[in-house]
C-alpha cells in the first residue's frame, strides 16, 4: 500500500512545460536586457571624458588644381564599449550657399579604452565653385558631422555647424594695363600686378599672363617670379613689349599661377 | 446507469484563490505596473519636453498604450484560473508588439545643445527590435495555453495553483 504522505508530484503535460519555459524564457531576455542597456547607459556617461578635438587646418596648393585642407579628429572612447562604424562628413558651404566641397572619411571603429586620429584630407576644387577661394577672402560655412554606432544598439550622430574665415592666396588680385608707350621705337605697355596672400601658405612659383584685345591675337605676354609669404601683399609693374598695332583697350588680362609642376588659371581682369 | 466524463484534474490536487484575493492581487500589481509603464515614462519624457527636446513618440501615445497594457497585464492575472487566460495573455503581448512598433517607426531622440551649433541624434531600433523578442515569447507562450486550455480544460491547475 502507497504512502499518503510520500506521494510523487505528477509531471505537467509537454504543452503546459512548453508554455512555461517560453514565457521563463521572455523574462530572462527582458532582465538581461534591462541589465545590458543599464550597463550600456552607465559607460556612455564615460563618454563626458573622451576631449573629442579637431586640430588646427593647414592648406596646400596641389598639382590638380585643389587646395588640400588637411587637419585631423582625435577622439578618445573611455568607455567599456567600442564605437564602430565611426565616420566624419564634411560639407563646406561658401556665403553664396554654393557647395565648396562634400566628402566622407573612412568609417573606423575605435576599441573601448583607446584612441583614434582621424586624419582629414578635403580637396577644395579651384575650378566652378571653388574659383572664388583663389581670390576672395570669405567666410566658409563648416558642416561636420560624426557618425558612429555604440554598444551594438545605439546609432549617434553629432553635427557641428561652424563658421571659418577663408584667406584667399591672391585676394583683390588686380591685374592693369597702363598707357603704351614707345621705348626705343618698340610700343610697350606697363603691366601691374597687385594682390594680398592672404592663405596660410607661401605662393613660389611664377604668374604668367597674356594680354588679351577685344580680337585678334593676343597683344602681348610675360611672367612675374613669386615668392610671396603668407599674409603678404604683392605689388610689381612690368613693361612688356606689345605686337605693332595691337590695342589691348577693352580686352583682358588672362592669367595662371605657376608653381612645382602645376598651373593653377586664375579669373580673367577686364581692360578698361 | 450513466458515467460523467472526468471534467478535471481530482480536488486536493490544486487551491485556486478566491475572486477577492485575486483582485486584491492584481490591484497591488497596478501600482508597480503603473509606475513603469505610465509614471515613469511620461516623467521622462515630459522632462525631455521641457528642455527642448522633441519627442519621437507623443506623450498621449505613451499614456494610453501604457494603460492598455497596465489593465491587461492585470486582467490576465486576475483571470488567470479561467480559460480567457491563454487570450488575455495573447492580447498583452499583442498590445506590447504593437506599442514597440510604433517606438520602431521613429527611434531617434534630436536634439539641439543651445547656442553651440551642436546637434545630437540617438537611435535606438536595434534595442527596441530586441525588446519586440519578450513579447513574441510571451505571446507564443499565450497561443500555447490558449490550446491547452481548449483541449484540456483545467489541466493546468494543479500546477499553476499548487495545494
Amino acid at each position: 500500500m502507497a504512502s499518503p504522505i510520500y506521494h510523487t508530484p505528477p509531471t505537467p503535460p509537454g504543452i503546459y512545460r512548453a508554455a512555461r519555459a517560453l514565457r521563463r524564457l521572455s523574462t530572462i531576455v527582458l532582465v538581461l536586457l534591462v541589465v545590458f542597456v543599464a550597463f550600456v547607459a552607465y559607460s556612455a556617461i564615460q563618454i563626458v571624458h573622451a576631449q573629442p578635438h579637431l586640430g588646427t587646418s593647414n592648406s596646400t596648393v596641389e598639382p590638380n588644381d585643389t587646395v588640400d585642407i588637411a587637419t585631423a579628429f582625435t577622439l578618445t572612447n573611455p568607455t567599456y564599449f567600442s564605437i564602430q562604424q565611426f565616420a566624419l562628413h564634411f560639407l563646406i558651404v561658401n556665403a553664396t550657399n554654393v557647395v565648396i566641397l562634400d566628402s566622407r572619411s573612412n568609417a573606423i571603429a575605435i576599441p573601448a579604452g583607446g584612441q583614434a586620429d582621424v586624419p582629414i584630407n578635403l580637396y577644395v576644387p579651384l575650378s566652378a565653385a571653388g574659383e572664388s577661394l583663389l581670390t576672395e577672402d570669405q567666410y566658409l560655412d563648416w558642416n561636420v558631422w560624426g557618425n558612429a554606432s555604440y554598444a551594438y544598439l545605439f546609432t549617434v550622430s553629432i553635427g557641428e555647424q561652424t563658421e571659418r574665415a577663408w584667406g584667399a592666396p591672391f585676394d583683390d588680385l588686380r591685374v592693369a594695363v597702363g598707357a603704351p608707350v614707345l621705348v626705343n621705337g618698340a610700343e610697350e605697355v606697363p603691366v601691374t600686378v597687385s594682390f594680398s596672400n592672404d592663405a596660410t601658405f607661401a605662393l613660389a612659383g611664377a604668374l604668367n599672363f597674356q594680354v588679351v584685345p577685344p580680337s585678334g591675337p593676343d597683344c602681348a605676354q610675360g611672367t612675374f617670379g613669386l615668392n610671396v609669404p603668407s599674409q603678404t601683399a604683392y605689388n610689381q609693374t612690368q613693361d612688356v613689349g606689345i605686337a605693332a598695332g595691337c590695342d589691348p583697350a577693352g580686352g583682358e588680362i588672362d592669367s595662371e599661377y605657376v608653381g612645382n609642376g602645376f598651373s593653377v588659371p586664375l579669373p580673367p581682369e577686364p581692360i578698361p | 446507469m450513466s458515467a460523467s466524463a472526468p471534467s478535471g484534474p481530482p480536488p486536493g490536487t490544486y487551491q485556486i484563490p478566491s475572486l477577492g484575493w485575486r483582485i486584491l492581487g492584481g490591484a497591488l500589481r497596478l501600482i508597480p505596473l503603473a509606475l513603469l509603464l505610465i509614471g515613469v515614462p511620461v516623467a521622462i519624457l515630459t522632462f525631455l519636453q521641457a528642455h527642448g527636446i522633441n519627442l519621437p513618440l507623443p506623450l498621449l501615445t505613451v499614456e494610453f498604450a501604457g494603460v492598455v497594457i497596465t489593465i491587461l497585464v492585470v486582467a490576465r492575472y486576475v483571470f488567470k484560473p479561467t480559460a480567457a487566460y491563454g487570450p488575455l495573455a495573447i492580447a498583452t503581448a499583442a498590445a506590447t508588439i504593437v506599442y514597440l512598433y510604433l517606438i520602431l517607426l521613429d527611434a531617434t531622440y534630436r536634439f539641439t545643445v543651445p547656442n553651440t551649433g551642436v546637434t545630437i541624434a540617438v537611435g535606438y531600433s536595434t534595442l527596441v527590435l530586441l525588446l519586440l523578442i519578450v513579447p513574441a515569447l510571451a505571446l507564443a507562450a499565450g497561443a500555447l495555453t490558449l490550446i491547452e486550455d481548449a483541449s484540456a480544460p483545467r489541466e493546468r491547475w494543479p500546477f499553476d495553483f499548487p495545494p
